[in-house]
């Protein structure tokens, strides 16, 4: 849909995160004040730290790693093993968070469940800005037939529920880890492909790039030397929103039974057996727990992702 | 032009001591309007001239309750109007005052205006906001009378016309009918023409002047370009770095200014019996009003001080030069020898600019 | 006017065109007879020798741009093909869901929009306070919850635990039909819906205010007398509403999204939940069927919040 307001407002958010913008200052006799001069990096990095709930954000994930790299001495069962002697057992000594219906000890589940969530989150993540970037350059530096194509269908793709269309790939490829990544991929990339063509965009009119060209550099060698170190902040801030998004999709997907294969652990999949309501009402231990992990994780990566754009963000003041 | 008497024995309209608005931003706290002190009487048409950031703005929106707070704070000894501490007033009693007894127009007449309301509806919005009795018809046709008074052409058509239908102008033409709505007392005019192109200017201040003839209000008139105060005002506020350095009639301020920033300001104007070339500008720039400078806040740019430490340590406070002429500066009787040097640059006396 | 909703439906085509290709590669890609996708409920109850002419008819022997040609035709005069698991006109099955859909998606946006504008408006006002950080926050774990977690948690706490609400469904089954029962059962999936809502209107809607709040027009008003109230009012809130109606219709896909899965949580019988029940029962023309009416729906969604945007800013010429 050539909606110009809708772009208008998503160049606004890429703006925002590009940091572009310039700050419009509504009554500049009233607030001149000469601002000292400190390196960029330097001022986000600080804006960074004092975003308290970013920096807890980014203690919770790292330790999140950590469970998942370490499953194996960390989890206290064998997240597969079905033991037929403890089905749906409430939290005890032995099975802090109990048993769900095939014995397995849901604390070890939730342990190894992290690897799950975490791969989708990152390898989706870094998938769709892998191709975003790569459309987004193509757009703004090729510019002509092909930028126009490729926005047009930048719009088709952020016009569309594509969640259903998820569900229908899916369910056409099989469910797999690989499949939710490549799925999650292919329908998230339009946001990095706006920001960076904008970025693309931009750069391309600055003096340098001028310069360059007249100096002879070919485009390629413009892109990566210019306009790749220029979008990396925003593509940062994008890429931590897309790794909570891929991650509550993968959530989505296994929970309707789309996602990782049983018996493989995933959150989302364990809350599959709350369907039930029986097991809703009365063994809320199988399900609570991976439900508040999912928030807590995304949670605390949009907190990362907030505090990135607001460090990244020299509209903002601090 | 016409002098309108200056007798300090009338009541004045509103008197202003010692202004202070600050405001607090990320690198500190900046002293916007630092202790100013002055006056309007009755039908008067004061001239405020300063560069920007030198508070002009900042005083007339602190006494209009505008500043926001925070970041900003206002304090004063007392801003008197009719008798009345504005800076006592609560809201409600301020909300009076704004648009009713006090009414301002704005720099900049394209943004000013919301842009989802017709002009129409906004001038009505003025009339009705004090005027509860006012019904909706007759605010119309009052608007519609207001419109036509300041030269709106057709103006039946533009009150139901939005802001991007209007011209700048036309805008500012619709600005000023809003703001004598009320038949002000005071008006506050805060650069009304710099957003507009030259020959708009004229019309504009022409209708400045139409009005304040119609209405007899109290009128200022704020700018940096002095051509146009020697046009319009009988007194002239000369203010740099949040304070009031010079203050005279017009006259007197063209023919003998006493303080040496004003020399500057006559001396850059452009004027068209000089060379392009030999246009002066003050050296150095406006100084930073989170830390100013110590004692005369134009000394590291004055050519007066001369290495004198007075200027460094001390602070000037507005003396009496001659009759209503007041200044702060130290050296202010130095003044008419330091002119002449500038007329010898220059080529042409400055100092007779004003055109009788 | 009228030129402009008709160079906004030329621009929607190519973009329909687009979804349609979309949709016809995978109805190639999917096992199942394609024949399925483009006859009727009475040729699918018809003998084989007829289903054999019609095969002919439909020319799906010819080369595929030609059968994109054909059933691109076949669409766009209602014949989205017959469903096989339901025995009924896709067209017709969808037709009795877009109901129940509508009902529940336009009360989630309107809880969203009663919600989220004032907590905007007030934040913005307010901007720094303990309830802009609070409601920021709140934003943000509302967007950061998986709303299947939050749907399972609506039904534990107010169904099973309190018994205030039903657990699922359109209304109480055998009860005599009635506006109070039809609420009950509406109120928790619109809540639920509209949580994933809430937090970019809050956002927008406060970003919007503080925009608006800096504009020259409103120190204008200000100056002219007008209540405080009156300002926030006439001259704040309209104004803001402007780019609001932009992010509404960015927010439909996520939201029709949003509705396959509180359609599934709660048994209501709507779009969403037909196309899942499609996936699980490998009823490819019911999903081609909702996705197409999905995109449909979004696309008209987006030209009535232009309309809108346009009633509200007189700026905005169409």
């Amino acid at each position: 849909m050539n909606d110009e307001r809708t772009e208008q407002i998503l160049d606004e958010e890429a703006q925002a995160l590009i940091g572009a913008g310039e700050a419009p200052d509504p009554r500049g006799d009233m607030k001149r004040a000469k601002a000292k001069i400190q390196s960029p990096g330097r001022i986000a990095w600080r804006r960074f730290l004092r975003h308290r709930l970013a920096l807890g954000g980014m203690v919770f994930v790292g330790i999140l790693f950590l469970v998942a790299i370490f499953a194996e001495f960390l989890a206290p069962y064998d997240p597969n093993v079905v033991n037929t002697s403890a089905f749906r057992t409430p939290p005890s000594s032995e099975h802090w968070l109990g048993t769900d219906s095939a014995g397995r000890d849901v604390l070890s589940r939730l342990i190894f469940g992290a690897r799950v969530s975490l791969t989708v989150g990152v390898a989706a993540a870094l998938s769709a800005l892998g191709l975003g970037t790569l459309l987004g350059l193509l757009a703004g530096v090729v510019g002509g037939w092909v930028d126009s194509f490729i926005m047009r269908a930048v719009d088709v793709f952020l016009s569309f529920p594509s969640l259903m269309l998820i569900l229908l790939l899916v369910a056409v490829l099989g469910p797999s880890i690989g499949t939710i990544v490549v799925v999650i991929a292919l329908f998230e990339w339009p946001t990095a492909a706006r920001i960076v063509r904008q970025m693309a965009l931009s750069v391309k009119e600055t003096d340098f790039v001028l310069s360059a060209r007249a100096v002879g550099s070919s485009r390629w060698r413009i892109m990566r030397k210019h306009v790749a170190p220029a979008v990396l902040s925003p593509l940062t801030v994008v890429g931590t929103l897309l790794a909570a998004q891929a991650i509550l999709l993968e959530a989505a997907l296994s929970f309707l039974g789309l996602g990782v294969k049983q018996p493989q652990a995933s959150w989302g999949g364990m809350l599959e057996e709350a369907k039930s309501l029986t097991i809703l009402e009365q063994m809320p231990w199988m399900w609570i727990p991976p439900g508040l992990t999912i928030a807590v994780t995304v949670l605390a990566i949009n907190f990362i992702g907030d505090g990135l754009r607001d460090a990244f963000d020299p509209r903002q003041q601090m | 032009m016409t002098q309108r008497p200056n007798d300090s024995s009338r009541e004045p309209l509103l008197e202003v001591r010692n202004l202070n608005t600050t405001f607090k931003t990320e690198t500190g706290t900046v002293q916007a309007v630092r202790g100013v002190n002055w006056e309007i009487y009755p039908g008067e048409f004061l001239g405020v001239v300063g560069e920007s950031g030198s508070g002009k703005s900042v005083t007339m929106a602190s006494i209009m309750g505008l500043v926001p707070t925070p970041p900003g704070s206002v304090g004063a000894d007392s801003v008197t109007f009719e008798g009345k501490d504005l800076l006592s007033l609560n809201e409600r009693q301020m909300r009076r005052i704004r648009g009713h007894e006090i009414s301002m127009i704005f720099q900049d007449p394209m943004t000013s205006f919301n842009p989802v309301h017709t002009i129409g509806n906004q001038i009505s919005e003025a009339i009705r906001v004090h005027d509860s009795k006012m019904t909706r018809r007759a605010a119309k046709k009052r608007s519609i009378e207001l419109l036509s008074l300041v030269g709106v052409p057709s103006p039946e058509v533009r009150f139901a016309q939005f802001p991007h239908e209007y011209s700048g102008g036309m805008r500012q033409r619709a600005m000023i009918a809003m703001a004598i709505a009320n038949q002000p007392k005071l008006i506050i005019a805060d650069e009304p023409t710099t957003a507009l192109d030259v020959t708009i200017q004229a019309q504009i201040l022409d209708v400045l002047n139409l009005i304040q003839e119609e209405t007899d209000a109290a009128t200022i008139l704020i700018t940096h370009d002095l051509g146009l105060i020697a046009e319009m005002s009988d007194r002239v506020l000369v203010m740099y770095a949040g304070k009031v350095v010079e203050t005279a009639t017009v006259f007197e301020l063209f023919a003998d200014p006493k303080h040496p920033y004003t020399l500057g300001l006559l001396a850059s104007l452009p004027r068209l019996d000089s060379q392009l070339d030999s246009l002066l500008s003050i050296p150095g720039q406006p100084p930073s009003l989170i830390t100013p400078p110590t004692g005369c806040s134009f000394h590291p740019r004055c050519d007066l001080t001369k290495g004198r430490s007075e200027c460094r340590s001390e602070l000037p406070v507005l003396v009496e030069a001659s009759n209503g002429h007041h200044t702060a500066c130290h050296f202010w009787d130095e003044m008419t020898e330091i002119a002449e040097v500038v007329t010898d640059t220059v080529g042409i006396d400055v100092r007779s600019s004003v055109e009788t | 006017m009228l030129r402009y909703l008709l160079r906004r439906i030329l621009i929607a085509i190519p973009v329909l065109l687009g979804i349609l290709f979309l949709a016809f590669v995978m109805t190639r890609a999917l096992p199942g007879d394609p024949l399925l996708m483009m006859m009727s409920i009475e040729e699918f109850e018809a003998s084989e020798e007829f289903l054999e002419t019609r095969r002919e008819q439909l020319g799906l022997s010819d080369p595929l741009p030609v059968q994109y040609i054909t059933w691109v035709g076949e669409v766009v005069q209602g014949n989205l093909g017959v469903s096989f698991h339901r025995r009924a006109n896709v067209a017709e099955v969808i037709a009795g869901r877009i109901g129940p859909t509508a009902l529940l998606t336009g009360t989630a946006v309107f809880m969203a929009l009663a919600v989220g504008i004032p907590t905007g408006v007030i934040a913005a006002i307010r901007q720094n306070s303990w309830f802009d950080y609070t409601s920021a926050a709140g934003s943000m774990l509302a967007i950061s919850i998986p709303n299947f977690f939050l749907g399972l948690m609506a039904i534990y706490v107010f169904s099973l635990q309190l018994g205030w609400l039903p657990t699922g469904g359109l209304n109480t089954l055998g009860a005599e039909p009635s506006f109070v029962d039809s609420l009950r059962h509406l109120i928790m999936p619109a809540g639920v819906l509209a949580a994933v809502l809430i937090g970019p209107y809050v956002r927008y809607t406060r970003q919007s205010m503080l925009d608006v709040l800096h504009q020259d027009y409103i120190t204008t008003a200000t100056a002219k007398g007008v209540k405080r109230s009156s300002i926030l009012i006439f001259h704040g809130l309209r104004n803001a509403l402007v780019p609001l109606t932009t992010v509404v219709a960015i927010q439909i896909p996520a939201l029709l999204a949003g509705t396959v899965i509180i359609e599934t949580i709660f048994t209501w019988p709507g779009m969403g939940q037909l196309v899942l029940e499609g996936i699980s029962r490998r009823d490819y023309p019911i999903i081609v069927g909702v996705v197409l009416v999905s995109a449909v729906l979004v696309m008209v969604f987006n030209l009535l919040a232009d309309l809108l945007a346009a009633v509200l800013d007189p700026r905005i010429r169409l």
